[in-house]
């Protein structure tokens, strides 16, 4: 391991890369957060989360606010991975967020209030998912691998606002990676047989898909030319 | 080709968060549609207290001094009590003056986490002021002299 917990989190090695292709005014800052976001490692958000539902849970209700603020980012990506329309995605967060105010009695330990609200969500996006006739793609990686022209809008606007090889490459990987490693990566501790019923995989096939869709990522940014191919 | 440096599993999916982070970000406003729906549905299963809901929020044209000193309105609402707020800045310090209507004795406690930060009384003419405040999300607690269910609005910033 190249880091321990309790270490300042180091940019990642690939950020050094690509990062002669922002702006300037990103430049002056350290590359760090790449493109300026505020990326946060799940492992922090999970903490911040037990913190506020046990504060919220000793009776402080501007604490389920907070709550809500940190984990609702999350689950968004989990729930868009399932490719549902911007307003379904936002009614099944939603629903996840009533379920727990309904359920809180039944979470005794804060730690697992953020695995239970992912689980939660994604059992109710695959749930939706299916019933609309949606999902994540299950063909073959390499025959779905996206073209370049079909991209989406908003494929479009990072590719204009910011052509790094990071995202050139995401885009270029199958629906079916990209919706593996937006949940795994949003995730902490993903719970992979969870995830397997829900992608329709054998348990033990999701730790070795994982790995070649990291291993196809880590090739294609190795490999910026070919992003036009 | 130059050399890369080997990327780790965490590296890749710090970049997966990124990319996803700005190609497909949280729309405009959800987290707070979503705070307010979950503030109501807790506030169904605690009995002893309810929740105002927002019902207006108005923004005041700045002064032709053209100072930052903008002031809003919000009116919250709940059974027939209409609660407004207009928040503005003496100065450096955030201050607000609320009206209760129908105005009716009540205690008014103003919340920031989990600290009561000031509790007041408030008379017959249902208004009260809140000077020198600090920036940063605030919840007020109204608990009525004539013994009935306290409310409390959403958290909101000033």
């Amino acid at each position: 391991m190249r880091r321990c917990a309790g270490d300042m989190y180091q940019a990642p090695a690939w950020s050094l890369l690509i990062v002669v292709t922002f702006p300037s005014t990103v430049l002056s800052e350290a590359p760090v957060t790449i493109g300026g976001a505020a990326t946060e490692r799940p492992g922090d958000v999970w903490g911040e989360a037990a913190s506020a539902f046990e504060r919220w849970s000793a009776g402080d209700a501007v604490a389920l606010d907070e709550l809500v603020r940190v984990m609702t980012p999350v689950l968004w990506h989990v729930v868009r991975a399932y490719r549902l329309p911007p307003e379904i995605a936002e009614d099944v967060v939603q629903t996840t967020w009533l379920s727990l105010v309904r359920s809180r009695a039944s979470i005794h330990e804060p730690a697992a209030v953020g695995g239970w609200l992912t689980t939660t969500a994604r059992r109710e996006a695959w749930k939706v998912a299916k019933a609309t006739g949606r999902g994540i793609p299950v063909e073959d990686e390499e025959l779905a691998r996206r073209l370049p022209d079909e991209g989406s809008a908003e494929a479009e606007v990072v590719r204009r606002d910011d052509d790094s090889q990071l995202w050139s490459a995401v885009q270029q990987l199958s629906e079916r990676c990209q919706a593996l490693l937006r949940i795994v990566a949003f995730e902490h501790r993903p719970d992979y047989a969870r995830i397997a019923a829900d992608l329709d995989m054998p348990v033990g096939s999701i730790g070795p898909t994982r790995g070649r869709c990291l291993q196809k990522l880590r090739a294609l940014i190795g490999n910026g030319d070919d992003g036009d191919a | 080709m130059t050399a890369m440096p080997e990327l780790d599993d965490d590296d890749l999916l710090h970049g997966v968060r990124t990319y996803w982070e700005a190609a497909d970000p949280v729309p405009t406003d959800m987290v707070a549609r979503l705070q307010t729906a979950a503030a109501l549905a807790a506030s169904d299963t605690d009995l002893d207290m309810e929740l105002m809901l927002l019902v207006e929020r108005t923004e005041e044209l700045a002064g032709t001094r053209g100072a930052s000193t903008s002031a809003y309105t919000l009116r919250f609402a709940h059974d027939g009590v209409d609660l407004l707020l207009r928040i503005s800045s003496d100065g450096a310090s955030p201050r607000i003056d609320g009206w209760v209507v129908p105005p009716s004795p009540i205690t008014v406690l103003v919340l920031r986490d989990t600290e009561t930060l000031t509790t007041l009384e408030v008379g017959d003419t249902g208004r009260f002021e809140l000077p020198d405040l600090t920036s940063g999300m605030l919840r007020l607690r109204f608990e009525p002299a004539d013994g009935s269910t306290p409310f409390m609005t959403p958290a909101f910033e000033i």
